[in-house]
């Protein structure tokens, strides 16, 4: 009898997957309409799925943090960092070396905020905000250095690009969907850092390195932010300094992107749903685009608005104390 | 025993101490001149304002990063309903926005259970969105005939009647004692019948108010709105009041006095990073570092003196089930 | 005779002042299914999560197949065949339950880095296969299961361990019929296979059934062990009190007695919890307990009481005033207490000093205006417990986390009862505490009783609702089974009876 109830459950989702994803399509021809088939065309998709990429990454990063049960918006300055540093060695050394000093960048500044955490047990979201401003100030430096010989902030050209134009995007993605998902679900790392994040209490018992297996989990959060890093320097050739805490709204689109996923988790697994997530977000912000809402001003309250929606889904089954 | 709690209330002061005679040394006694103290005395004011409501959301563990962005968010469509229907509506209308914002917060936290940090960042960014979406398209002056807001007179005045005010609400009344109560274990205080989503809500009201408050007096002093209009004044209220040793946890570690004497550290470290010539990237990482450290020290002397309690008793048990 | 499989020897365990087990030696033989009774806080648990490598023992030494055995953690354990069901450890509800069974273990099942979850479904169904045990989905994540899978869950988790010992801590509490017979197979096929189970059980009938032999402790000693088919339940019974329940520890009347004026009535109250329609009258001066395994609801109803918890259906009445309860502060208005019980969570703030807990239910009668708090008023109050209630204290502004068990309780039940009450809701009053505390929260109950008060006493201490009750409420699966008087007389084995 519980299989069969099992069974019925599944097929509930299943139905309302359906029915979400039929929803989304009609109210997408009916704006596609409105905005004279500017909407629904191949090209228009392609460059949404590109500019998708970035932030698609970054939410993974997110994801990572976030079962962890941790939540820390440095990884917007992170980014940034990454980005700048990926661009440095890209230029002197050319892609491989791009690709290398990104993924270090990202990966030593997460390592060393969740060694701040465990060691001196401030609460992540504020250690977050100081290890922001750390990181700010210096990509912050770095640019004024530049500025100074009259130079922008490692502008990346030419073939050292590729990475982040068509179709080799493409290929990051799925890269990046490759690794994310079979890190989540398929490592005793993924496993163990799941654990620790639901329940730490099991996982001690069950002879988990809690210590060690955090510290891979910034290590793996680092890992993506600084893909992230790299192919946003690739897609835009060049990623702007960002002072007073500006870097944390950079990462809002993914952060919305994560929550929504969350939200979702329980039809589909998380790591499939945050690009489905980010790319319906990148979405909707193309439509205010095409509908003329100014971008950057009136986009922002409204993508403010959205994290909070977003959140309030993400949270809709958690009860206890919430601070 | 006491000798160790009390290190926990010394050690902001020292800091404080230790950080006005360094920024003396490295300025070769700039930062104590006439002229920078006064300059430091209007630097500060917005600040304490801002965390003496910010005081009430931090006593229950909570944070509200958005009072900068909707204190300048709201005085500024204020200021637009000022020019067309008269100045002396700048201050009730930019109050009633900010409250409302505040509302919407403690609703959003205690009914729909988002943490506060992210629903209050979450507002920061589309506060600011909806600012900067405003002054895209006109220039927002400042109403005629409020000229006194702007004195230092009036900003003193101001800070004195605010301070005594939460002083009494704060330290002296029962719902800063509920406050404080709900910090420390908020499943008590339910649990014993008092409604803790009132008193979080009124807290966030609080903190808005507050926010208005600075809203108002900084753009009268100003002259008119701008993408800058208080902008880092969640983050400089924040530092103050983990800088003045309050735990991040809130409850009965949270005291006025500490506040106020955050600000006053956050305010000589700002000016005197300024004085020094330190370039904004320096300064912001020196804060950065500065918050990660003071919180690290006040966790560390909380939980040794926390330790040395229990040791002193011989007989702290602990619950063993069958 | 059979080999030995386990040996203990002088185990000693102790949390703070506490002393859980004292001295324990025990053997164990290979096919023997062993019982461990005692009552709540004898030490039972403590034990068995000392053989299974949750808790390191003080001193004393263990061997198991003759070779010296000290497991450092459950999976250590498992490396040495012995494997146990832990009451209160759950399962990691966003894994899959294939890989809740196997975790901290996974590293067999990879190859290349990569899991293979396939794998893990195969060597989980071989379990069963193994077991005979019925169908389970391994890959649903533990969140989605109720209860009783997620148990069975747990046993097959043990039971990959391919285990010698099986260790059982209150495992069929929490099952259906069914799954209670598949537990009973279970262990017939161990005794079988020459293997040994060590359990504990609240049912002590289905003990007697089940087990070839049962060690009683009391108060972390081992009284006795004893060949279940040779005992009785009342000798058993017997033999785990140690005592007759009389003395001046709780009421020596046998007659119910209150006045006629009803205070406090639920009125068909359910729950989403599950509590099912619920109708109880407290009377002024009446002590009403609920007894029931844990999860038959009696605690859901000392928070539905209170009005912490929204019933789905009927309401509280409280008659004096004339009035529902809907909401804890109108509770707190009209004079009701409620003792939560979870002391140290839900009751008390740890981190703050005695004067604080102390006015935390009496503030809105001490605040004057615009809710001024007087340090003096606040500071009298608080004395004023500490003497009524001799806290054991260096004075009111000392810290909470300073205090024993015991006087951290007094401070818990005295901040209510220094205010006037005409409602009392006490869940667990004297959990935690040690026995000269809780000759003294009875005083309590019983003074408090005389001046009329009415009590709901929620507890899962037979003999506690036994020695105080006025009205013994027994409660199952969230419905009330049976009300006794007692006049009519408590007999304890028909209260168990009716419970599980």
């Amino acid at each position: 009898m519980n299989k069969t109830n099992a069974v019925n459950v599944e097929k509930k989702h299943v139905i309302r997957i359906i029915i979400a994803a039929v929803v989304i399509l009609a109210l997408l021809v009916a704006v596609n309409i409105v905005v004279d088939g500017k909407l629904l065309t191949m090209t228009n998709f392609k460059i949404l799925v590109a500019s998708a990429t970035p932030p698609t990454l970054v939410a993974w990063g997110f994801c990572i943090i976030f079962t962890g049960n941790i939540t820390d918006l440095s990884p917007g300055a992170v980014v940034i960092l990454a980005a700048t540093v990926s661009g440095i060695l890209g230029n002197q050394f050319g892609v491989p070396a791009m690709v290398v000093g990104g993924l270090a960048a990202g990966m030593g500044c997460m390592f060393l905020n969740f060694a701040i955490y465990r060691i001196t047990k401030v609460p992540p979201w504020i250690a977050g905000l100081g290890m922001t401003m750390v990181y700010e100030a210096v990509i912050g430096y770095y640019a004024s250095v530049c500025s100074a010989k009259g130079q922008k902030v490692v502008t990346l050209t030419g073939s050292t690009r590729m990475l982040g134009m068509e179709p080799w995007i493409y290929v990051m993605l799925v890269l990046g969907f490759v690794i994310a998902y079979l890190l989540y679900n398929y490592t005793s790392f993924g496993i163990g850092f799941r654990a620790v994040g639901d329940n730490e209490n099991v996982a001690r018992v069950m002879g988990i390195k809690i210590d060690k297996t955090l510290m891979l989990g910034g290590l793996a959060a680092g890992f993506f932010f600084g893909f992230a890093g790299f192919v946003k320097e690739g897609y835009a050739g060049f990623v702007n300094a960002q002072s007073g805490l500006a870097s944390l709204s950079t990462v809002f689109q993914p952060m919305a992107a994560v929550l929504l996923a969350m939200a979702l988790s329980n039809y589909i697994n998380v790591i499939v749903a945050v690009p489905i997530s980010t790319f319906l977000i990148i979405l909707i912000f193309n439509i205010l685009t095409l509908l003329g809402v100014p971008s950057g001003t009136f986009q922002e309250t409204l993508l403010g608005l959205i994290v909070i929606c977003f959140a309030v889904l993400a949270q809709r089954r958690v009860k206890g104390v919430v601070k | 025993m006491t000798k160790k709690v009390k290190l926990l209330d010394i050690i902001p002061i020292v800091i404080l101490l230790v950080l006005v005679a360094a920024f003396a040394i490295l300025s070769k006694g700039t930062t104590l001149s006439g002229y920078n103290l006064s300059n430091m005395m209007v630097q500060v004011v917005p600040v304490i304002i801002g965390s003496l409501g910010v005081i009430f959301v931090v006593s229950l563990g909570g944070t509200d990063i958005s009072i900068g962005a909707s204190a300048a968010m709201c005085s500024t469509v204020a200021a637009l309903v000022a020019g067309r229907f008269g100045s002396w509506l700048l201050l009730p209308v930019t109050l009633i926005l900010t409250m409302a914002v505040g509302l919407c917060v403690g609703l959003l936290v205690s009914k729909c259970r988002v943490s506060s940090f992210m629903t209050t960042l979450a507002l920061l960014i589309a506060c600011r969105g909806f600012l900067n979406f405003l002054l895209s398209s006109q220039v927002v002056y400042t109403p005629s005939g409020l000229e006194f807001m702007s004195s230092t007179g009036f900003a003193v005045t101001l800070l004195v009647v605010a301070i005594v005010v939460i002083f009494f609400v704060f330290e002296k009344t029962k719902f800063g004692y509920y406050c404080k109560c709900i910090g420390e274990n908020e499943r008590t205080v339910r649990s014993v019948g008092i409604n803790v989503d009132r008193i979080r809500i009124t807290c966030f009201v609080l903190s808005g108010l507050f926010a208005g408050i600075v809203g108002v007096t900084q753009m009268c002093r100003v002259g008119g709105s701008s993408q800058t209009l208080c902008n880092m004044l969640e983050m400089r209220v924040q530092m103050a009041i983990f800088l003045g040793g309050i735990l991040t946890t809130g409850g009965f570690s949270a005291k006025l006095y500490k506040v106020i004497i955050g600000s006053i550290t956050i305010t000589v470290i700002e000016n005197g990073l300024t004085i020094c010539r330190a370039s904004s990237a320096v300064s912001e990482a020196v804060e950065g570092i500065l918050l990660v450290i003071i919180l690290c020290t006040t966790i560390y002397f909380n939980n040794v003196s926390e330790k040395h309690t229990v040791r002193l008793s011989t007989n702290s048990t602990m619950d063993v089930e069958a | 005779m059979k080999d030995v499989i386990l040996k203990i020897e002088n185990l000693d365990k102790s949390f703070g002042i506490t002393h859980a087990n004292k001295n324990i030696s025990l053997e164990l033989r290979r096919g023997e299914v062993r019982g461990l009774a005692g009552e709540n806080g004898s030490g039972k648990s403590t034990l068995l999560s000392q053989i299974a490598g949750i808790y390191a023992s003080d001193s004393g030494t263990m061997y198991k197949d003759r070779k010296p055995y000290s497991p450092k953690s459950p999976i250590d354990a498992n490396t040495h065949k012995i494997a146990m069901i832990v009451q209160e450890l759950g399962l990691v509800g966003n894994l899959p339950a294939s890989v809740n069974i196997f975790l901290g273990k996974t590293g067999q099942y990879t190859r290349g880095g990569m899991i293979s979850l396939k794998k893990l479904y195969g060597e989980a169904q071989k379990v069963l296969e193994r077991w005979e045990l019925p169908p389970m989905n391994f890959k649903r994540k533990a969140s989605a299961m109720n209860v009783e899978q997620r148990k069975m869950i747990e046993l097959v988790r043990a039971l990959s361990a391919d285990p010698d010992i099986l260790i059982l801590d209150e495992v069929t509490q929490s099952l259906s019929h069914d799954n209670r017979e598949v537990i009973y197979k279970l262990i017939q096929k161990f005794k079988e296979e020459g293997r040994s189970v060590i359990l504990i059980s609240h049912d002590l009938e289905e003990t007697l059934k089940i087990t070839d032999t049962i060690s009683i402790l009391r108060d972390g000693e081992l009284i006795d062990t004893v060949v279940s088919s040779q005992i009785s339940e009342d000798d058993l019974k017997r033999k785990m009190v140690g005592r007759e329940l009389n003395e001046e520890y709780y009421r020596v009347d046998m007659e119910e007695q209150y006045e006629d004026e009803v205070i406090l009535s639920l009125k068909d109250i359910s729950s989403a919890t599950g509590v099912s329609n619920v109708s109880v009258e407290v009377h002024k001066g009446e002590i009403m307990a609920f007894c029931g395994l844990s999860d038959s609801g009696i605690h859901d109803i000392g928070q539905l009481a209170y009005g912490l918890m929204k019933p789905t259906k009927g309401e509280v009445y409280l008659h004096p005033d004339g009035m529902r309860i809907t909401s804890p502060a109108e509770a707190l208005k009209h004079r009701m207490a409620y003792v939560p019980k979870d002391r140290d969570g839900e009751a008390l703030l740890m981190g703050s000093h005695i004067m604080n807990n102390t006015v935390l239910p009496s503030t809105e009668g001490l605040a004057g205006r615009l809710g001024y708090l007087s340090t003096a008023k606040m500071k009298a109050l608080a004395e004023e417990a500490r003497e009524l209630f001799k806290i054991k204290c260096t004075g009111v502004m000392q810290n909470m986390g300073a205090l024993s068990g015991g006087n951290k309780q007094k401070v818990n039940l005295g901040r209510w009862m220094v205010k006037d009450l005409q409602v009392m809701i006490v869940d667990c009053p004297t959990r935690g505490v040690d026995v000269g505390v809780k000759a003294y929260i009875y005083q309590c109950l019983k003074e408090a009783k005389r001046k009329g008060i009415a009590i709901l006493m929620i507890t899962d201490e037979l003999s506690e609702a036994i020695g105080m009750a006025d009205h013994i409420v027994v409660m199952k699966n969230g419905s009330v089974e049976k009300k006794i008087g007692r006049s009519v007389g408590f007999r304890e084995e028909e209260i168990i009876e009716v419970m599980v």
